[in-house]
């Protein structure tokens, strides 16, 4: 069996896992997970070949530009100016923590600016695959931000409701 | 609506290698992002496409991410995980103190629940979710979260070259 194959039957094992295990964004964290149990465990694998992240990145930039309507931006009505401007806020604040995180810790900048940017795990992925970031770390600290957020939003909204 | 998949994805494949050819910033991703979403705006009645998709997209993504793993990357991420959380926690804090601001100012009879879910820093369906099972406006939430996808994916080319003004973060040629 090559090693794409072989690569490909990790990565089906770890998504099934973590989709039965209710994992956020468990088909992608899984195959990761079980790539890199295998191979800190012993398994000789080798990079899998870059069609894989080519044609997941077309199929994803599509999935997620057909989600996009017009219908759901006029749903915001005149709250939809104020979001736009806190968005602009948010990516500002992330890139100076990513500065931050760059400067506190071994990681580059452009590794620490991809682990922070709130624009989604695979997503962010997908764009550090085109830079010189670490993607491992990416997605893992994207992983983390993604779970805090969804433990910790409903504990957030308890407290301000209260 | 096996049409419209079929001109969604033509159009993304189109797009991803117009993108690559002219070595635009932000790759295959948002080479197959833009067009297609640009398609969804104009379209009557767009239809998302079947989750099937996604779950293969993220599969290939997570195997070939996996891939690249290796002890090296495992001792990165156990050096710098504490200032990482300390980050992530300031971008949640961000993310609800503009939330309120949001609701307070202009909200209008948006419920405060909506309003910060629809700000935090996570991911548009993982929100919906808890949104729709706190009794908030999930639609609503989902709304919000595409405004940041586009703003965030708007910016990306900018902040790609901000990005290559530093070492070792700079695009890759191909």
């Amino acid at each position: 069996m090559t090693d794409a194959i072989r690569l490909l039957a990790f990565g089906l094992t770890g998504a099934a896992l973590a989709s039965w295990l209710r994992i956020p964004g468990g088909w992608m964290i899984g195959p990761m997970l079980a790539i890199t149990v295998a191979k800190v465990g012993g398994v000789n694998l080798r990079k899998a070949p870059r069609a894989y992240s080519e044609i997941g990145k077309v199929l994803l930039g599509t999935f997620i530009g057909a989600t996009f309507s017009r219908a759901a931006l006029a749903q915001l009505g005149q709250l939809l100016l104020p979001a736009i401007g806190s968005t602009l806020v948010m990516i500002v604040v992330g890139m100076a923590l990513a500065w931050m995180l760059a400067r506190l810790t071994n990681l580059d900048v452009g590794t620490a600016l991809f682990s922070l940017t709130p624009g989604g795990m695979a997503e962010m992925v997908a764009i550090a695959e085109e830079t010189t970031a670490d993607l491992g770390v990416v997605a893992t600290l994207q992983f983390l931000r993604y779970s805090s957020v969804v433990m910790l939003a409903p504990a957030i909204l308890d407290w301000f409701l209260s | 609506m096996a049409e419209r998949a079929v001109l969604l994805v033509a159009a993304g494949t189109v797009g991803a290698t117009l993108w690559r050819r002219f070595r635009w910033p932000g790759g295959a991703f948002l080479g197959a992002l833009l067009p297609t979403a640009m398609l969804s705006l104009v379209m009557e009645d767009p239809q998302p496409l079947p989750e099937g998709v996604r779950w293969l997209a993220l599969l290939l993504l997570g195997t070939y991410t996996g891939s690249t793993v290796d002890r090296g990357v495992l001792r990165h991420i156990r050096a710098s995980l504490p200032v990482a959380i300390a980050g992530i926690l300031a971008l949640i804090a961000v993310a609800v103190a503009l939330g309120w601001v949001l609701h307070s100012q202009f909200a209008g009879e948006l419920g405060l629940g909506t309003v910060l879910l629809g700000t935090m820093p996570g991911g548009a369906s993982g929100l919906s979710a808890v949104a729709y099972d706190l009794g908030a406006d999930a639609r609503l939430v989902a709304s919000l979260h595409m405004v940041r996808q586009i703003m965030v994916f708007g910016a990306l080319p900018l902040v790609l070259r901000w990005l290559a003004s530093f070492r070792g973060g700079s695009e890759r040629s191909r």
